[in-house]
């Protein structure tokens, strides 16, 4: 979290995109550097639809004895070879599209910082990359990317809430006892699935997780 | 303003102090303080000098805690505005002042992360 307030530090006027749940503790912690806050839970807005085109195991119904993995690989080769849709479109229109509608901002809104929080860790490659193009286009040069990235083999079924108690400490909450696998992304898989964003810091911390802080590159 | 647990609004909300125990579809403009409540739903701009999210609400759409244009009839030009927009609804005289204005009621346990050092450095290498 310093490393990110340090990136506040003398912007005026902050705008600041949640995308996780509404906590009014962050709310309130926010106000404090003058933000203008965004949150959009994108999570729930994801799950039916990934569930719909045969990705994860519906979260919060997977443990680790039931998740057939093989099924799940099945599901991805099964996507990835059906052919192109009837009307023309194809999976990454479709990617492109999703994201579009779930973060569909005026064309002149421009954020400071993006807290993406553990979202990433729920995500497929595909989508990791579908939602770095269209939050690249929310972000102006310098703009930072906040993410936490598990590197345990397991981690709860659903995101977690994480709570700001002070410039240097978070609090989180699973919110649910099912776990699913998880998918460990490397620090270059992600500077490479994130493009336009270059990996300014990453730190390991207890708990096998490792906070990511990305900055938007110029042009 | 007090949306009650029951209330359904699909409009923008003005008041002094703007309490949201049901579900709005619109804007919140208050003079003084918003407050959404843990059985609330927001779904548009909230403007007010000072918002309080209780735990369990649900909340999409943009917080601005500038106190100048709280309040004002009319979507004011904060910046950006959500993709959905509401006719404007005249102002309501406050109904009630009340509500628990003490903080979020989190009731959920949390388990304190580990603490960072001082020096967020950089990892290793991949």
């Amino acid at each position: 979290m310093a490393s990110l307030l340090e990136a506040f530090a003398g912007r005026p006027r902050l705008h600041v995109l949640d995308l996780g749940p509404a906590v009014g503790g962050n709310v309130e912690f926010l106000s404090r550097f003058g933000c203008k806050l965004y949150i959009q839970d994108l999570y729930p807005a994801l799950v039916p639809w990934q569930t719909a085109i045969g990705g994860l195991p519906t979260p919060g119904a997977a443990t680790v004895a039931t998740i057939d993995r093989a099924a799940v690989r099945e599901a991805h080769e099964t996507w990835d070879a059906r052919p192109p849709r009837p009307d023309g479109g194809d999976e990454e229109t479709g990617l492109a599209g999703r994201f579009g509608q779930l973060l569909a901002f005026p064309e002149e809104t421009r954020f400071d910082a993006v807290l993406i929080w553990d979202l990433i860790n729920y995500l497929e490659r595909r989508e990791v990359a579908a939602l770095a193009r269209q939050l690249a286009r929310f972000c102006g040069p310098g703009a930072v990317m906040f993410a936490l990235i598990s590197i345990l083999k397991q981690i709860p079924a659903e995101p977690m809430r994480f709570r700001i108690l002070d410039q240097e400490h978070l609090a989180y909450e699973t919110r649910t006892a099912a776990v699913r696998p998880c998918p460990r992304y490397a620090p270059a898989e992600l500077s490479e699935l994130l493009r336009g964003f270059r990996l300014d810091r990453s730190f390991l911390m207890r708990h096998g997780t490792q906070e990511y802080l990305f900055a938007r590159q110029a042009g | 303003m007090t949306i009650g647990k029951n209330g359904r609004v699909r409009a923008d909300v003005f008041g002094n102090t703007v309490v949201v125990e049901g579900e709005v579809d619109g804007n919140l403009f208050a003079q003084q303080q918003a407050i959404l409540r843990q059985s609330g739903a927001v779904r548009g701009n909230i403007t007010a000098p000072r918002v309080m999210l209780e735990d369990g609400s649900r909340f999409r759409g943009s917080i601005d805690m500038e106190s100048k244009d709280a309040a004002k009839p009319g979507p004011a030009a904060h910046g950006p505005q959500p993709a959905t927009a509401h006719p404007p609804t005249p102002a309501a005289a406050p109904v009630s002042a009340g509500g628990n204005a003490s903080g979020a009621a989190g009731a959920q346990p949390l388990h304190a992360a580990a603490a960072a050092p001082q020096a967020s450095g950089r990892a290793p290498g991949s």
